[in-house]
C-alpha cells in the first residue's frame, strides 16, 4: 500500500467503495484476525482498526485492484505494528528463531510420514484447525492466506512484503511442520497407518 | 533422455522416494495452481511413473482441502459491521 494519494473520491464514491469493496471481505477478515490473535476481542479491534485504516487511506486504493490483498496487507501491517505489542498474548516470534528454522536442514527434509489420504480426511475440523494454531505465526499465516483465502503467490508477496521465492519457500517448509503436527495426531489417536 | 539422467522428471528415473528439490518446487507450484501448462503437462506426466510424487501429491490436496473447509469457522461476532460502519462513516476525522 503507498499512502500516496493517488486519486481524490468524492464522499459519496468513498462510502460506495467502503460498501462495495471492503465491507464483504469482514468474514475473511475476522477469521484471519482470529488465527492470528486467538482472542475474539482482539479480534474485533484488529477487524476495525483495519476498516478505519482502510477508510481513511482509501485515496491510495485503486478501485477495481485486488481490495481483499490490500485490506489482508493493513490488517497483516496492523498487527505487526500496533496490535502485537498491546496483545494480550505475547509475541512468540523470535525472528532468529524462525530464521534459524528456515536455514535448517531439518525442514527441508521431506517429511516421509505415514500419513495416508484416508488418514486425513477422517481428521475432524479441530484437529486440523488445532496443527494449524500451533504453527508459529509467519508460518501459519502463509497457509491461511495461500490454502484458506486462495491468494496467489505474488499476492501474498505483497500482503507479507516479501520476495515470492521467500513465499515459496516458506509454505514448502509450513506445510512440512503442518504435516508432521498432523502425523502427531494420527499417532495419537491410533489412526490407521 | 537417457537412462542415467538424473532429471526428476525422466520417466526413466522416477524419484524413488527421494523426492528431489525440482520435484517439490512443481508439486507445490501445481498444488497452488501455480504452475505454467507445460509444468501442468510435465508434472502428470511425471505422476503416472512416481508413486512416491502421486502419494505426496494427494496426501498435499487433501490437507489443502481440509484446511479450505475446516478452517474458516470464525464468525463475525453480531454488531461488529454495524459498529464498524458506523465508525468509520461518521468518525472519518479519526486518526
Amino acid at each position: 500500500m503507498s499512502n500516496l494519494p493517488r486519486k481524490k473520491y468524492p464522499k459519496k464514491e468513498k462510502e460506495l467503495i467502503f460498501e462495495s469493496e471492503f465491507l464483504p471481505h469482514v468474514d475473511s477478515m475476522y477469521n484471519f484476525a482470529y488465527r492470528l490473535t486467538f482472542d475474539e476481542d482482539d479480534s474485533k479491534d484488529l477487524v476495525q482498526d483495519t476498516f478505519l485504516k482502510a477508510y481513511r487511506f482509501i485515496e491510495s486504493f485503486e478501485q477495481g485492484t485486488n481490495a481483499k490483498a490490500w485490506l489482508f496487507r493493513i490488517l497483516k501491517n496492523s498487527f505487526i505494528n500496533d496490535f502485537r505489542k498491546k496483545s494480550k498474548q505475547p509475541s512468540k516470534v523470535d525472528y532468529q528463531e524462525v530464521e534459524a528454522v528456515y536455514n535448517s536442514d531439518e525442514v527441508d527434509e521431506v517429511i516421509t510420514t505415514d500419513l495416508r489420504v484416508e488418514t486425513v480426511q477422517d481428521m475432524i475440523g479441530d484437529e486440523i484447525s488445532n496443527a494449524l494454531n500451533a504453527l508459529e505465526v509467519d508460518f501459519r499465516t502463509v497457509i491461511i492466506l495461500c490454502d484458506l483465502e486462495g491468494f496467489k503467490y505474488d499476492e501474498m508477496a505483497k500482503i507479507l512484503d516479501i520476495p515470492i521465492g521467500t513465499v515459496r519457500s516458506r509454505l514448502h517448509r509450513a506445510r512440512n511442520l503442518l504435516k508432521d503436527r498432523l502425523q502427531g495426531y494420527a499417532l495419537t489417536r491410533g489412526y490407521r497407518k | 533422455m537417457g537412462l542415467n539422467s538424473t532429471h526428476p522428471f525422466d520417466d526413466n528415473n522416477p524419484c524413488n522416494g527421494k523426492l528431489s528439490g525440482d520435484c517439490l518446487e512443481l508439486l507445490n507450484l501445481v498444488l497452488d495452481q501455480e504452475a505454467s501448462p507445460g509444468q501442468y503437462k510435465h508434472f502428470n506426466e511425471h505422476l503416472k511413473n512416481c508413486m512416491p510424487c502421486y502419494e505426496k501429491y494427494n496426501i498435499d490436496v487433501a490437507i489443502k482441502k481440509m484446511i479450505r473447509e475446516k478452517c474458516a469457522d470464525r464468525r463475525v461476532p453480531n454488531g461488529l459491521v454495524e459498529t464498524i460502519r458506523a465508525k468509520v462513516l461518521n468518525n472519518t476525522s479519526t486518526e
